[in-house]
């Protein structure tokens, strides 16, 4: 059974707002431990009682107001705790020291 | 020789059986056609059955065998791909409900190539809903239901190339194609016990394939032995313009390959840390057998570096890219696992920068793999830490407390390396377990040599499930 909620702007902006003092509210840890990438799909975490941050709070808000007719609240709930887990993994990838000349392992080439 | 011997022969001994005339391709692919009606219900593993392109295929080979115009050790021989590939005419459903009617008018360039030397496509097998790329964490996670290993029906092929471990270890085809974006290959492998090979990424072209994740897609074989790997994987790599991922490198391979020196093989360090007893003890005489070809090194640790987090936030991201129509239809909710249903709402939120961090990431991974493995002919460890999950449960609380180990998948994947895993005995249940070499890029050849000589001196991939018709 689907409960739609309903997505005021007010309420998307205020939890915005909340996004930007979300970096230094994210731990300096993640969730994602190296055993449990060794799943069939590694991307996949057990789920474990989590308490999403103000920016998965923010981005969990993106995907009612954009996708919210498709989602329950329940499922909306999940979704935001795994943005939380996402969030902490990209967190985890901070700790590897980059430098600019680091670039990405994506090559754009200017001949077809 | 019974039919049922006949089903599990190898590449390399029914091309000699075919190619001497001693065995019809027709009569060969009626027997597997016949299996896989049979026996493909039970294990879940069959989503389309090619009777009229499998027997006009079949005919052609063994008309051009009988004029004497052999192709090679594929001609004649039955095989089925995962559902992802691109078939002329038959449905190609991705193993989701929201596809199951989709047709291609071509053929994937892997499913060319093996026409082309001479195979014969049987089956379409079945895997898990879109390669597992939303976040399952059932068997069901499919539109034909679950994958059920032979070695004991009750438990699951794994994932997410289900059918094709299952169809090959249980006589439904000679081979089978599986794809890998992390674990995809190597994990059904092992769950089947079967042999099954990670290609280096770019060795095997992905035109016509389903697309999950561009960086880290590859296509590769799933077979009996290690050294009908080389076979199907000499078919089917090799550059192709229509993929521009794909290399200008070819693998090839016709004899079997043993060890021609002494290899240096490295034990990753904590590969048996929370490994199930008979995974370890398998484990610990398989390299008491590598040991006759190979100085082996215990506890080479892998660079410190966060190889999950990497392919969970591309795999996020590219995978969220890849289905944006689908997601934004809202029709994931016609998909078979509850997590399927909302892992693609998920993946669009990953911020951009966030994905190219990963990627920079994997630039320092690859470099820092490639340097390691440049001192070694081969990485061993289990392949999976336990056997099969049970069908039912969900995987994190199948084996409470079992589990873990170096991450030898995602890193391997995130490096683009090559992997390929064997079996090595049984452990729980009447399951089989396994063990994965990983080499080096394009070292395809000196690990399908170790994992030959391995076979030569054990039984474990001449074992046969209980399966009865």
């Amino acid at each position: 059974m689907n409960k739609k909620i309903p997505a005021t702007r007010r309420e998307f902006l205020k939890t915005l707002a909340a996004t930007a003092l979300a970096p230094s509210m994210l731990p300096t840890r993640g969730e994602a431990k190296e055993g449990e990438a060794h799943e069939a799909t590694p991307w996949q975490q057990p789920s474990q009682p989590l308490t999403p941050s103000a920016a998965a709070e923010a981005l969990g808000e993106l995907v009612r107001v954009r996708y919210g007719q498709f989602l329950t609240a329940e499922q909306l709930a999940e979704v935001t705790r795994q943005i939380e887990r996402n969030l902490r993994s990209a967190e985890r990838l901070r700790h590897v020291a980059l430098t600019n000349a680091d670039e990405p392992d994506v090559i754009f080439r200017a001949t077809l | 020789m019974s039919d049922h011997e006949i089903a599990f022969l190898s590449i390399r001994e029914l091309a000699g059986l075919i190619r001497s005339r001693r065995l019809s391709p027709v009569e060969l692919t009626k027997l597997y056609l016949d299996r896989l009606e049979r026996l493909g219900p039970k294990l879940g593993a069959v989503v389309t059955i090619a009777h009229e392109r499998a027997l006009e295929q079949a005919r052609r080979a063994e008309r051009e065998i009988m004029r004497g115009r052999y192709r090679g050790l594929l001609h004649g021989i039955p095989y089925g791909v995962k559902d992802l590939l691109a078939t002329r005419g038959l449905p190609t459903t991705w193993g989701a409900a929201p596809y199951r009617h989709q047709v291609f008018d071509y053929d994937a360039t892997v499913v060319q190539r093996l026409q082309r030397a001479g195979a014969i496509l049987v089956a379409k097998l079945a895997m898990v809903e879109l390669a597992g790329g939303m976040g399952y964490n059932t068997a069901d996670a499919s539109f034909t239901g679950p994958g059920r290993t032979p070695w004991n029906l009750e438990y699951w092929s794994g994932g997410s190339s289900s059918g094709s471990g299952a169809a090959v270890a249980a006589g439904l085809v000679a081979f089978a194609i599986g794809s890998e974006t992390s674990g995809s290959i190597l994990t059904p492998a092992a769950f089947c016990g079967v042999s099954g090979l990670r290609p280096t990424y770019g060795l095997v072209s992905r035109y016509g394939a389903m697309a999950l994740c561009w960086t880290l897609d590859k296509l590769g074989p799933m077979c009996r032995t290690a050294d009908d790997c080389g076979i199907v994987l000499a078919a089917i790599s090799g550059k192709d313009p229509k993929d521009p991922s794909s290399v200008a490198r070819k693998f090839t391979y016709a004899a079997p390959l043993f060890p021609t020196r002494r290899l240096r093989v490295g034990i990753v360090k904590g590969a048996l840390e929370g490994a199930q007893p008979e995974v370890r003890k398998n484990f610990e005489e398989a390299v008491k057998v590598l040991k006759r070809y190979a100085d082996v090194e215990s506890d080479v640790a892998l660079p410190d570096l966060p190889y999950g987090p990497v392919i969970g936030i591309i795999v996020n991201a590219e995978g969220a890219s890849a289905f944006r129509d689908l997601i934004e239809s809202g029709r994931l909710a016609e998909l078979q696992n509850p997590r399927d249903r909302i892992g693609g709402y998920v993946g669009m939120t990953v911020l951009a920068v966030d994905y190219l961090h990963a990627q920079r990431v994997r630039t320092r991974i690859r470099r820092a793999l490639d340097e390691l493995l440049s001192q070694y002919d081969a990485l061993i460890a289990p392949t999976r830490a336990t056997v099969a999950y049970p069908i039912g449960v969900e995987f994190e609380r199948a084996y409470p407390g079992v589990g873990g180990g170096p991450p030898l998948i995602p890193a391997g994947n995130a490096a683009g390396v090559p992997a390929l895993s064997v079996p090595n005995g049984f452990g729980q249940a009447g399951l089989p377990t396994a063990f994965q070499l990983m080499g080096r890029a394009f070292s395809e050849a000196t690990l399908i040599a170790l994992a030959n000589a391995y076979q030569r001196e054990t039984e474990w991939h001449r074992q046969r499930p209980p399966l009865s018709a």
